[in-house]
């Protein structure tokens, strides 16, 4: 079956003014976000769902994108996702026993668009360059007449709220009488099920509920786990963790929970150029001097920690950008990249291996 | 931890001469080491027998022996040498198993020399079976389930263990005979308890089958500070069953969901952690394509094929990488060499789909059996790149040079829709071909998959291009249809000849750069691929290293083939390496991964890429370089010669016009008549009633071979009217409206000549004889340098010919010339205006840089002002002899009978003060057994008629030397009548016990077997001449050969004795 065959025209359009032409696929409405690429080559299913993407146009440098299909229900990284997905090919016919749909139709139902037949080396090779940048796609043929408004429309973009900030409701998956409460700042659901699978019971909390409730679950442990998070006002979230530092409990910090808790110990947030995305990105442990290959999905990182709160623990082995924090005043560690989260196998990153000490101890 | 300050001098052991398994792939890695060691300041000592490698350059090494790859050898080289260390996991097999064996047995701790790289438990664990077995048990890493069984029953149980289908393998039993795949319960009891029965020593193994699941291998890399990566996935499209290095391959992955591939990507680092290997490792899976289960197939602690695709694939140097490792770094302090700013402690990630496809030599093998399997067959290998698999398989096709563009190939094109479904079923090297035409004419998917195994993904991308051909051939050929067929990797006149309609605005191709990372940094790698986009990195890359520099480009050789090896390579690279000494900038353009030219470091900037005109039509137009050179690349790059010329371009050195004068017939005869050089007669015929007529007015024995001949393809000589009529149904059947020459055999001495010429002088750097006398191919002979045996007047008269010939054809470059000296008078077989196969060793061994001279010569330079003088270069005071390697184990039902059509795969050479040693070190280095007893060895003599005479000499040199003489009726009443004592043997057919019974009884230590005809499997000398093989027993199929290797054994001479030479000191 030949994609191009009655495929919709659709455009990129860049907040720098320039026009990317490409096909329709998956929902067809325009759309706006910010504009970055990623370099992995297996897992977009997971990459579309990760809610560290809520806000972005994900281009992907790997040229084909659905050859083994989608999973329904079952493969997805949480309920949020990436507003639009940019391709060079996408694959109609995928092959592999586990799937059960295609990737356009599994889009179309997630409401992610995409766009396909693009040259996304050229176009990543630009996010490279220059940095990343608000876009958006749109549906509508872009003209000399049309353009000045579009891209005022770019520019007047500002970024979604992140979903995980609408959320009430707790979830709570029982495994035994231990017990870890989860902070959901845009939660993976492989952190929940790598708890779970370490024999956690796991409460998946609100940001908003309090340290005190939250507590009240009686958890030996707290992870606080999410991505992005937009231009939310993120003081009550900082309140909370801080209360929560002076509970006793071990406490892991993962991508947005590392950097609040980074900010707590003193440092700042500093947006990188085009980011750490990928699942190819070397972190050095700077304990034992190992370097380990990690997956990476965001474009802030931690800076200027106070070296009297907080040891820099890990550090990216290209740009020497942190990578990871241990706490002085509390039990605490904290992580920039996704943990590995297998069990009954070496994970070279030992994360959970670290933070099952830590609750032990 | 940087460099250890233990280590200062390194013993490097090479892989050997070329066989189909162990190839080029190891110049490649070798090369790299070896460079990466001297980067350190490392004395590098270096031991291979292979002479046309880059490796063996005094470049590459500060010692290098070219010597037998033995023990002793290896031994002695470390006792002169006292190296402190030795380099274990980048010979291929041959270095590792090597090491192994020098440090089990004590040899490295008695003499101080620490092993580098895999360490011998490493080793022990990935190359023992049942170490390996354990090892992977006890860290959960699944096997392939087998047990060593000895009665049904116990077979049974077994069965219910693991389920069926099974593979039954009877042990002791020769070529498998008594085996077989049982799918149900009762095939299980037949074929078990008849292994059984056939089995001597009544046993069997019971493997479970996982033929069909899918093969995935994974390269990783790890250090002394336990730092480990992933460097790349490859799936194979041919599924288990298929030898990894005969399957077609895609990397990365495309078919595996995040799970698996992370279950499989997690178990190679699981393996290669637990065997602590330091260094490069591959590891080989085999998935169920419905179920999570998997299965380790094979580790391999070193370097490999899959390495250096690996390598070319990613841009990531593992081998060099690797070699850094063993002597100290870790893989966070090695800098990442494509971005400069980034470490080689990371994955690479790929924008982009590789496709690496198998070149095999079955068009020169017509009566090989095709089928492939657990054996590998292919000698060679090309890569492709694209932005989809479709056009990376669409490259791919035409890089292999089987004359196809696309994949319909013309014998499935003919096929009807049954015949293909049958023919879906046989396993062989044009299945891809079979399935396409399958899928075109309508048998589902589904089906194929179902037959083949082979993923529904990589069918349904196939389809994709059958779909194009359906689009093309309908209706306007829109700009947007154009580009579409581009992006799958149709060429111009392949859209053309579908659409029916002339492509109005031809597009060139623009060029994408490989970069380990997927542009996420920006990357200094001059390495690029084409697609049809609109951005041109290549182009960019240009205009942002802008330099005064002309830019040069240069061909290579396209993927390793029988007649057209790694020697070609060798000088394209020396060719690079001259014209960058030059001042120029040196661009190259090839498709082989396994090969020193395409290392993104060779040439200013690399091209991988098909080359067929439209694709280098391409380059020109971004490179738009100053010059090309076609000479270097063999028959691959020559061939471009006439299109470049017709467009236009400078083709440095040698003319077109003058490349056309020695290939053209006509011109080349007029040529001849006008130097006063005779040729043996000849003509040219269409029929098969010309080719007998011509042929007995030539008169017999005649040399016959199809005009557009490459490296002896389809060369024979017929010694009567059947043989004519034989070769010509063949060549008719196989290709309609060739013209066949045909030539006056003459079974003279064969003399060969490489010069460079400056168009106006040439200089000879040596003149090589041939044992074997004229008939048996040029590549296939044991050729020795200097000549030996050539009078002074024929000297003479070699180098008046050679440079009337060269003057005359205006040569500027390199010329190689073949002569038979038949009756005391000189006459040219044939002028090759290009490089050839002799170039790397003669340039070793003389000191003559021959690549380097011509290079120079093709830019004006005079041969007087190089410093070698003119004419024939003084000889040199060490002989050399350059001995052919096969890889007949490899292929069945080859004959290996030798003749005009080239068999050898590799060659090796031995290097001496004189003659006899020279040639003993060769034979030994090419792994005849050189036996020091004849009491109680015997040597089987069966000859043709033509022959016998001839043998009677030879036969009693080998009786002095105490060996028992055996030989069938004929023969063996012929030598006895000659007062040479020999035993009677039966032939195939007269009963029992016969010839074969006593090649299997292990008494023989020789074979002397010609035979007027051959290559039918079912022609009992083919028999012999296969069962040699299977009991690797040397067997020479020429006279002189025979000779040769008596007089050898004659001198008594042992690898102990034998003076190793350094060739960087000659």
């Amino acid at each position: 079956m030949d994609i191009y065959t009655n495929a919709q025209r659709a455009y990129l359009l860049l907040e720098d003014g320039s026009v990317v032409k490409g096909y329709s696929v998956g929902a067809k409405h325009d759309v706006f976000g910010e504009l970055v690429f990623n370099t992995s080559v297996v897992g977009f299913q997971q990459l579309l769902t990760d809610p560290a993407n809520e806000n972005n146009l994900l281009v992907d440098t790997f040229p084909m994108l659905g050859n083994y299909g989608v999973v329904e229900n079952e493969d997805d990284l949480s309920a949020a996702h990436a507003r639009a997905v940019i391709v060079r090919d996408w694959c109609p016919t995928p092959s592999n026993y586990k799937m059960t749909g295609r990737i356009d139709e599994w889009m179309e139902r997630k409401d992610i668009v995409g766009l396909f037949g693009v040259d996304t080396r050229a176009l990543t090779r630009k996010l490279r360059d220059h940095g990343v940048q608000k876009a958006m796609i749109t549906h509508k043929e872009i003209t000399e007449e049309n353009k000045a408004e579009l891209l005022e429309a770019i520019r007047a973009y500002d970024c979604v709220a992140p979903y995980w900030k609408e959320k009430n409701e707790m979830e709570i998956t029982p495994v035994s009488d231990r017990k870890v409460v989860v902070m959901d700042l845009g939660a993976r659901a492989d952190v929940v099920s790598a708890l779970n699978a370490r024999g956690f019971s796991t409460i998946v909390v609100p940001s908003t509920m309090s340290a005190e409730e939250m507590l009240s679950h009686e958890p030996e442990a707290i992870v606080i786990c999410g991505g992005y998070s937009g231009k939310a006002d993120l003081s009550k979230e900082l309140d909370t963790i801080a209360e929560l530092q002076k509970s006793g409990k071990a406490i892991l910090g993962i991508g947005l929970g590392h950097q609040l808790m980074g900010i707590l110990a003193g440092g700042k947030i500093e947006k990188m150029k085009a980011g750490h995305r990928g699942a190819n990105c070397p972190v050095t442990a700077l304990e034992s001097g190992r370097t380990f290959v990690s997956t990476q999905n965001h474009g802030d990182i931690v800076v200027d920690v106070d070296p009297a709160k907080a040891t820099v623990t890990h550090i990216n082995a290209n740009d020497k950008t942190c990578e990871g924090l241990s706490y002085k005043e509390f039990n605490g560690m904290s992580v920039q990249f996704i943990p590995e989260c297998e069990l009954g196998r070496r994970n070279f990153d030992g994360v959970y291996e670290a933070f099952m000490n830590m609750i032990e101890k | 931890m940087p460099l250890r300050q233990d280590i200062k001098k390194v013993l490097v052991i090479g892989s050997g001469p070329i066989i189909i398994g162990q190839a080029a792939e190891f110049d490649y890695a070798g090369t790299q080491a070896c460079r990466a060691l001297k980067e350190e300041g490392l004395e590098v000592v270096l031991i291979n027998s292979n002479p046309a490698t880059i490796m063996t350059d005094k470049a590459m090494a500060d010692k290098v022996y070219i010597e037998p790859l033995t023990l002793d050898v290896v031994k002695r080289i470390i006792e002169i040498e006292k190296p402190d260390s030795v380099l274990s996991n980048l010979g291929g097999q041959t270095g590792l198993t090597f090491s192994m064996q020098l440090a089990k047995e004590g040899f490295l701790d008695a003499h101080g020399v620490k092993l580098l790289g895999s360490n011998v438990e490493t080793i022990d664990k990935a190359e023992d079976r049942q170490i390996f077995k354990d090892t992977m048990e006890a860290i959960g890493e699944p096997c392939i389930p087998s047990k060593v069984v000895e009665t049904l029953e116990d077979g049974q149980d077994f069965v219910k263990e693991i389920g069926l289908p099974v593979i039954i393998r009877p042990a002791f039993t020769m070529g498998g005979t008594g085996g077989g795949i049982a799918y149900t319960q009762e095939e299980f009891d037949e074929i078990a308890s008849n292994g059984l029965r056939l089995s001597p020593i009544t046993q069997i193994l019971v493997e479970k089958c996982i033929s069909g699941w899918k093969e995935i291998e994974f390269e990783v890399i790890r250090d002394s500070k336990k730092n480990i990566i992933t460097v790349c996935s490859m799936e194979n499209v041919d599924p288990v069953g298929v030898h990894t290095g005969d399957s077609i391959v895609v990397a990365p992955a495309v078919t595996l969901n995040p799970e698996e591939f992370s279950m499989l990507r997690k178990a190679a680092l699981n393996i290669v952690e637990e065997l602590g290997v330091e260094g490069g490792c591959n590891c080989q899976f085999a998935l169920h394509p419905t179920s999570k289960e998997y299965a380790v197939i094979e580790v391999n602690p070193r370097v490999s094929r899959s390495s250096a695709l690996a390598s070319k694939a990613t841009g990531y140097p593992i081998a060099k990488v690797a070699a850094k490792i063993a002597i100290g770094y870790t893989l966070d302090e090695i800098v990442n060499a494509v971005t400069g700013n980034t470490y080689a402690c990371f994955e690479p990630s790929v924008d982009y789909q590789v496709v690496k496809f198998p070149k095999w030599a079955f068009d020169k093998f017509v009566y090989a059996k095709r089928t492939l399997g657990t054996q590998m067959k292919a000698t060679g290998e090309v890569m492709s790149i694209g932005t989809s698999f479709e056009q990376a398989m669409m490259k791919a096709v035409r890089s292999v040079e089987l004359g196809l563009n696309d994949f319909n190939m013309p014998k499935f094109v003919e096929m009807d829709v049954e015949a293909l479904r049958k023919k879906l079923h046989d396993c062989d090297d044009e299945r891809i071909f079979c399935v396409y035409q399958a899928l075109k004419k309508g048998i589902s998917i589904d089906e194929v998959h179902e037959i083949t195994m082979i993923d529904n993904w990589f069918l349904s991308r196939l389809y994709n291009l059958i779909e194009m051909e359906h689009n093309l051939a309908d209706g306007e050929l829109t700009e947007e249809k154009y580009l579409r067929a581009k992006e799958l990797g149709f060429l111009n006149k392949t859209i053309e000849a579908f659409s029916g309609q002339k492509v109005e605005k031809p597009r060139y191709a623009t060029y994408k750069m490989v970069d380990t990372c997927a542009a996420e940094y920006k990357a200094e790698t001059p390495y690029f691929y084409s697609t049809f986009d609109e951005e041109n990195e290549a182009a960019q890359f240009i205009e942002e290293h802008k330099t005064d520099k002309k830019k040069i480009l240069v061909f290579g050789s396209g993927p390793i083939r029988i007649g057209q090896g790694i020697e070609f390579d060798y000088c394209s690279v020396h060719c690079v390496w001259a014209l960058k000494e030059l001042g120029y900038e040196a661009v190259i353009a090839n498709n082989n991964p396994e090969t020193v030219s395409t290392d993104f470091d060779t040439a200013n900037r690399l091209y991988f890429d098909p080359l067929t005109p439209e694709d280098v039509d391409s380059i020109l137009e971004t490179e738009k370089p100053y010059g090309v050179v076609v000479q270097f690349g063999g028959q691959t790059a020559i061939k471009l010669t006439k299109y470049l010329h017709d467009k236009g371009v400078n083709i440095l050195g040698t003319s077109a016009d003058s490349i056309d004068a020695a290939e053209d017939r006509e011109r080349f005869d007029a040529l001849l008549e006008k130097c006063g050089i005779p040729r043996p007669k000849g003509e040219t015929v269409l029929t098969k009633e010309q080719a007998v007529v011509v042929a007995e007015k030539l008169g017999y024995p005649v040399l016959l071979r199809p005009s557009y001949v490459l490296g002896g393809q389809n060369m024979i000589i017929a010694y009567n009217t059947q043989d004519v009529e034989e070769y010509m149904d063949v060549i008719t059947s196989h290709m309609k409206d060739n013209l066949v020459l045909i030539d006056k055999y003459m079974m003279g001495k064969e003399v060969e000549v490489d010069a460079i010429c400056d168009g106006e002088n040439f200089l000879i750097p040596g003149i090589m004889e041939h044992i074997e006398r004229a008939g048996i191919h040029s590549g296939d002979s044991i050729s020795v340098y200097p000549a030996q045996s050539l009078s002074q007047r024929i000297k003479r008269i070699l180098i008046d010919y050679t440079g009337k010939l060269a003057r005359e054809l205006k040569v500027v470059g390199l010329v190689n010339i073949q002569y038979v000296v038949y009756n005391d008078d000189v006459y040219v077989i044939e002028v090759n205006p290009r490089s050839s196969r002799t170039i790397p060793y003669i340039s070793k061994v003389t000191g003559v840089p021959m690549v380097d001279i011509a290079t120079r010569m093709m830019f004006g330079e005079k041969l007087v002002d190089q410093g070698y003088g003119v004419g024939l270069y003084p000889e040199s005071d060490h002989v050399a002899v350059k001995v052919p390697v096969f890889s007949f184990e490899k292929l069945h039902d080859v004959d290996t009978h030798l003749g005009p059509e080239m068999k050898s795969t590799g060659e090796v050479l031995g290097i001496a003060k004189t003659f006899e040693e020279a040639l003993y070190k060769g034979l030994v280095a090419a792994g005849y057994k050189m036996e020091d007893k004849a009491e109680g060895k015997g040597v089987l003599i069966s000859v043709r008629d033509s022959d016998k005479q001839e043998i009677i000499k030879i036969a009693e040199k080998f009786e002095n030397l105490g060996y028992d003489l055996y030989a069938t009726g004929g023969t063996a009443s012929l030598l006895n009548r000659n007062f040479v004592a020999t035993s009677i043997v039966k032939k195939i057919g007269e009963g029992e016990p016969n010839i074969m019974d006593l090649i299997n009884s292990g008494k023989l230590a020789y074979i002397i077997s010609t035979s007027k005809k051959g290559r039918q499997p079912q022609r009992h000398s083919v028999q012999l001449r296969r069962k040699a093989v299977e009991r690797s027993i040397p067997c020479l199929t020429a006279l002189d050969t025979a000779n040769a290797l008596a007089d050898s054994l004659k001198m008594n001479k042992k690898i102990t004795d034998v003076e190793l030479v350094n060739i960087a000191e000659i």
